[in-house]
Order: C-alpha cells, then structure tokens, then sequence
C-alpha cells in the first residue's frame, strides 16, 4: 500500500534538495539557456541572401555607338539593382559589381586571387548584337576550388542571364508584331513563343519546416533543448535515485520508516519529473523570449492538450533507462557519469539536438523509433509547425508502450539497486 | 528491571548470513518495556546486522525476532511504525535545515502538517537545535547532527528505540551531552536498545548488557552482574611512560590466570589480593624497563570482562 504523504514528502524533500544544488541547478536551468543562447545566434539563423564580387570587362566597341537600345552598360546597370529582402526586411544586393574596363587580364588575375566570386566578360559587339535581334554572347568566369561558392556564382549568374535573355526574347517578339499584319493568327505568335522559349521550366522552393524562418528555428531549437534535457536530467535521475541516498547514508533511516520501496521511488520520480517539467518550461520561456515561434492553446488546437502526456511518457522513459543503467553503478558519481556517457551520444545520434535528416541512414531508423525522438517531434510539430492530432495520435501508443516497459525495467533494477544497497 | 516488566522485544536463535558468511550466528534474548538493553561488542560483532533486521531493514537467514508483539518479517511495516531508528550515520539532509529535515521524516509517518510542525518544534527543543532549527545541517557539529538523529529517531514518538552507536566518533564531551538525551528518554520509559563499542557508554546508560562478539551472544546481563562475573578480583592499573616489549609478559606471573590488558599507555592486571600482589608487580615493570606514571587500584570494568569472555579486547 503506497502512502500518499509519505509520497509527498519524499518528492518534496528531493525538490528542496535539488533547489540547494547548484550542480543540479546548473544542468536543468543555467546549461539550456547557455546552450539556447549559443544556438540562436550560431545556428537559428536563415542562411543570409549571398552578394557575388563580380567583375565586368566590356570589349565591346559597339557599346558606347549611342544609337543602340540595349547595350552592355545596360546590364551592367540592370545588375546593379538586382537585390533580395530578408524575412528581416534588409534589402541585399546581389551583385558587387566592379569595372575592369576592357583589362580582362586584370579581372580574372583578382579572380584566381580570391578578390572576385566570377568575371562577366562582354566581348564585341555584344551591344549590337543585343539590339539588333541577334545572338549575343556573354563569357562567365567562376571561381573554382569551392564547389558551394562556384554552384552558387554559377546558378546565380546563370539565372540572371536566362531572365534576362527571356525578356529579351519577350521584347523582341513584341517588336516583331508590330511588323506583322493585323490578321497574323495568334498561332504564329505562340510558334514564336516557342522558338524562343522551347521549355518553360517553374521554380517552387520549398524549405524544410526546421528551416521556415528564423522564429521556426529557434522554435525548433527551444523544443529540442527541453528534449536534452530530458534525456541527460531525466537519465541522470533514473541513475542516482537510489546510490544518491546510499551515499548520503540515508537509505536505511528511509526503509526504517513506515514505507515500502515504491513510495520512494514515485516520490523521487515524481520530484524528477517536476524538475524536467520546469527545465523544459524554461526552455520555451527563453526560446520565446528570443521570437521563437512556440505557440500552446489546447481551445484552439486539441493536440496542445496532449502535450503533456507527450512530454510525461519522455520523462519517464528517460528515467526509466537511467534506473536501468543504475544497475552498473556504485556510486552516485559514477551513476551520474554513466547517465552523461550514455545520454551525451544518444543527444546526437538520435536525432534530438540534430535534425533527422542530417542523420545516416541507420541512425535515422533509430531516431525514428526512439521514444523520447517521437515524443519531442510530435510536440514539435504541434507547438512550432502547427499540426494537430494527426501528428500526435500515430506515436501515442508506441510512445505509451515504450514509457511502461522502459519504466517498468526500470523499477525492477531500482529493486535490485535497492536490494543490493543494503 | 527484566522479568519484571512485559517483553518489547524478543529475538530467537536469530542468523543472518551474507553469502554464506555468517554475521549472527543464532542470536536469543528478551528486551523489557522500558529497560535500555546494552549491546555492547566489537567491530564486526553483528550489532548493526541485528539492529537492521530489527527495524525491518534486512531480512534475518532463520530464526525470529518480535518488536512489541509483532514478527519483523511478516509485520514489517506495523514495526517499522512502532519503533524508531537512529543509525551511526547522520541520516539528516544536510543541505537541509534540521527542520526541514524533521518535518521530512515526519511525512514519512503520515503525520499531517500541522502535527508535524508542532512534533519538529518539540523535538528540536528537546535536542536543544530549536534556535538553529533553520540552518542547514552541513553547519552543524558532530554532536549536533547526532542529537538531530535523534530527534528524528523520536519524530514518531516510538515506543521502542534502536540507537546503533549514537556516539562513535563524538569528542568525549559531544558523547556525554548525547548521553544526556538518552537518560532523558530512558526516564521517559521507553525501552531502549543501544548498540555499542564504548564500555563506558554501555555501563552508564544501560539496565542490562548484552555483550556480542563474532555474531554471537556471549554473555546478557545488569553491568555489575557481568563484572561480578570478572570473579573477586581487582584490577590493578600500571600508567607507564611508554608501553615497551615484554612489559605484558613480565606482568603476567602476577595477574589472576594470567590476563594482562594492554591499553594506549595502561597496563591492566587482575589480583585477589591486590595490596600483596602490587609491589612485586611494580618491580617487575621496573625490571622490564618501564616507567611508571600512575598506579590505580579499580574494580573490573566491561571491557575486562568481555576479556574474559572472548579473550580479546573490545577495541
């Protein structure tokens, strides 16, 4: 028969205790925001638009004729103004462009020395060639030795050409129009279409939702530093429930008292549970101080009410394997060291602090089985990316199962640790 | 006392063995309502063994022990309610106040708030804490901390006290002020089993003595009963300077049966008739090269009797 007091007093006194340890205090409140913090400004940011350092040379002799409608220092300037706006609302240009006048030498010789991303070369009569309905060609230089910096001049450049020679083609054909007589059928004009643009190929980005702006980040960050702690806390708590109080020398003045083993042991789970319940809340607190998107209201989306059943199965998972690994130990620091040893890694390669697709294949099939893995992206995806049941109500079982065999091997070992202790 | 009162606690051929060693090696006796009942033993002598399994902490090998009428096995929770438990250890938080502390192990007796507020405050008045009741215990004393054992011991206001050498490593000052509480709460009736390597503690403080040695109980009675039993004899007490090789064997022709005591800088010898006995024992520890400090004519003490009894010293 479990005392309710007894109970009480157990997870009150562990809550006190906790409260007066530093170390404690460090790991469940101090390392997330230090963590948090590092992660926000190193990681939780959109990658910035990139400017290319482009260099132009103009060879051609056409370009300065003045009666030309489209010249060489046309694109130039239309280079200029290209830009993009951030989510933040910085305008950036995409071009830093810098004149070499005809000195190709000089652009590519500041190429190779790392000065310029890529060299645009305009040769002779590019300009004529432009306005008057011909092909005109365009020499690109892209720096090579870094594969990312040369893909990105590359389709960078690449793109702003094609636009340029699609509205070209646009133009000319609404020139070539005017010259044609007022019963051409439109067929003609689409045939035109066609020749100029035999392919019309769409671009939709899509970005991963762990991606969608800075705010989802950090909201993604904010969820996943409340799962690490509750793997290497929630662990740490299984490991030292019981040698803690063997070497405080307590546990025999405990099992003196009127108690049976599961009261200390649901009281103790119980003071680790609250802990981990405000480690995460601390969390989520800080993340939405720094813009995090995190959002909770079970009246407008059901599935926040199951927020904490998910967080409370995770919990007790993770306690569930440090009372396990318990087993090995004989000493609270030696438990508190292999719960570090083991949940360290486990962070990692189960897809808790990193993302599942930046993960190998076999590890990946791990963190998608991996309970506390489950537990933090179903609340993920229902407090950052907004989903609804439809995200939780698949894991819920599993999630269930796993917490009750886990826990329950884990109060066998407390038995055994238990027994062993005395 | 015994007899004479109804028995609170009662052990029967009691073994507890670890990995086939044994450390109780069928253990009997009869602790009375109200008596402090001495185990006094060694290191090792299965004092705490028996101690845990009279508070329902380990499970005896065979033979039953009964706290007030009730099996420690199969009643192990109607006992763990009825007695309390005072460890060697300091069993306080000590990153607690001793209130907090008081106030914990009253939860653990299902005592509601208010009473455990009201028992924590008498408790702590009777250990004397009450004005640092609100410091953490890693402040307190050695001394402190065992008089906190001890008022936890009490928080359930237990008939039946188990204190497992309240006092081992106490200065002897801290040790006599623990002894105090412990006059106080024989005075209040209880019975109590005071488990023990300190002869003078065991002789003060206990109606009776159990003395155990090697798991086993070798002999149980009132101290003056078991000193009686040393036989009429006195013991002469040589102070020397320095204990030199052959000192022991040089007293030994002089002493009864020939039992000499060697402790720190004392030399004890056992005689009849000590007036006759005492100078040529004095000149033969001259011979043997000592320096004689003090000499002292005593009664037998505990510790001579348990040298009668297993051959060895207690300590």
């Amino acid at each position: 028969m479990m005392g309710f007091r007894a109970v009480l007093a157990i997870a009150e006194r562990d809550v006190k205790s906790t409260l007066k340890d530093k170390m404690a205090l460090f790991w469940l409140i101090a390392f997330p925001i230090f963590m948090l913090t590092m992660s926000f400004l190193m990681w939780a940011n959109p990658m910035p638009p990139v400017t290319l350092k482009v260099g132009v040379v103009c060879l051609d002799s056409t370009a300065d004729w003045g009666n030309l409608t489209f010249t060489a220092h046309n694109v130039t300037e239309v280079m200029a103004q290209v830009n993009v706006t951030t989510e933040d609302g910085e305008v950036v240009k995409v071009f830093q462009l810098t004149d070499y006048g005809n000195d190709t030498e000089a652009a590519l010789a500041d190429l190779k020395g790392g000065k310029l991303d890529a060299v645009v070369v305009f040769p002779d009569r590019f300009s004529y060639n432009m306005s008057y309905g011909f092909t005109a060609n365009v020499d690109i230089y892209v720096r090579g030795g870094d594969a990312y910096r040369e893909q990105v001049a590359t389709a960078i450049l690449t793109r702003f050409f094609e636009e340029l020679s699609d509205r070209t083609a646009q133009a000319r054909i609404e020139v070539a129009k005017r010259y044609m007589p007022p019963n051409t059928p439109p067929l003609v004009i689409d045939w035109m279409r066609g020749l100029a643009w035999p392919v019309n190929a769409t671009v939709h980005t899509v970005v991963p939702e762990a991606l969608v702006g800075k705010a989802g980040l950090r909201g993604w960050f904010s969820i996943a530093m409340a799962g690490v702690e509750f793997l290497i806390a929630g662990m740490t708590i299984g490991a030292t429930m019981i040698v803690e109080e063997r070497d405080k020398k307590t546990l025999r003045r405990l099992l003196a008292a009127p108690i049976g083993p599961w009261d200390l042991l649901v009281g103790k789970t119980l003071s680790g549970l609250l802990w981990l319940a405000i480690s995460a809340l601390v969390c989520v607190l800080y993340g939405l101080a720094w813009g995090a998107r995190i959002s909770w209201d079970p009246l407008a989306n059901p599935a926040h009410a199951l927020v904490p059943v998910l967080m409370l199965l995770g919990a007790l998972t993770s306690v569930g394997m440090g009372l396990i690994i318990s087993m090995a130990a004989r000493t609270a620091k030696g438990a508190s060291g292999l719960a570090t040893a083991i949940s360290w890694p486990l962070m990692f390669i189960t897809g808790i602090w990193l993302p599942k697709w930046m993960l190998p294949e076999p590890l990946r099939a791990l963190a998608d089985y991996f309970p506390l893995t489950m537990a933090i992206d179903a609340i993920r995806d229902v407090m950052v990316f907004g989903k609804g049941m439809e995200a939780v109500l698949p894991v819920l079982p599993w999630l269930a199962g796993m917490a009750v065999l886990i826990y329950g091997l884990g109060a066998l070992a407390y038995k055994l640790v238990l027994r062993r202790s005395l | 006392m015994g007899g004479r009162a109804g028995v609170a606690v009662r052990v029967e051929d009691l073994v507890k063995e670890y990995d086939g060693t044994p450390a109780l090696r069928g253990v009997s006796f009869e602790a009375y309502e109200g008596e402090v009942l001495g185990l006094l033993g060694p290191n090792g002598a299965g004092k705490t063994t028996l101690m845990n399994i009279l508070a329902g902490i380990l499970l005896p090998t065979s033979g039953r022990a009964e706290v007030l009428g009730h099996d420690v096995v199969a009643e192990s929770r109607a006992v763990r309610e009825l007695i309390g438990f005072c460890p060697q250890e300091t069993v306080a938080y000590e990153e607690l106040s001793a209130l907090d502390n008081v106030m914990f192990y009253a939860g653990l007796y299902d005592l509601p708030r208010s009473e455990a507020k009201r028992k924590a405050r008498e408790l702590l008045e009777f250990v004397g804490l009450w004005d640092v009741a609100k410091r953490p215990v890693r402040e307190f004393s050695g001394g402190m901390k065992r008089r906190l054992n001890l008022a936890i011991a009490l928080v359930n206001d237990p008939r039946v006290l188990l204190l497992d050498e309240p006092t081992t490593g106490l200065d002897p000052r801290a040790r006599r002020e623990v002894w105090r509480y412990i006059e106080g709460l024989r005075a209040e009736g209880r019975t109590i089993l005071l488990a023990t390597h300190y002869m003078e503690e065991a002789d003060r403080l206990s109606d009776r003595v159990a003395i155990m040695d090697l798991g086993r109980l070798v002999a149980l009675g009132t101290p003056e009963e078991l000193k009686r039993s040393v036989g009429e004899l006195s013991v002469i007490e040589i102070e020397v300077a320095e204990l030199k090789p052959g000192l022991k064997e040089a007293l030994a022709p002089y002493s009864e049966n020939g039992r000499v005591l060697e402790d720190e800088n004392k030399v004890r010898i056992y005689a009849r008739d000590p007036d006759a006995v005492l100078p040529r024992a004095v000149e033969a520890a001259l011979k043997a090269g000592a320096k004689i400090v003090a000499i002292n004519i005593t009664e037998p003490t505990l510790e001579d009797v348990f040298l009668k009894l297993t051959g060895r010293r207690l300590r």
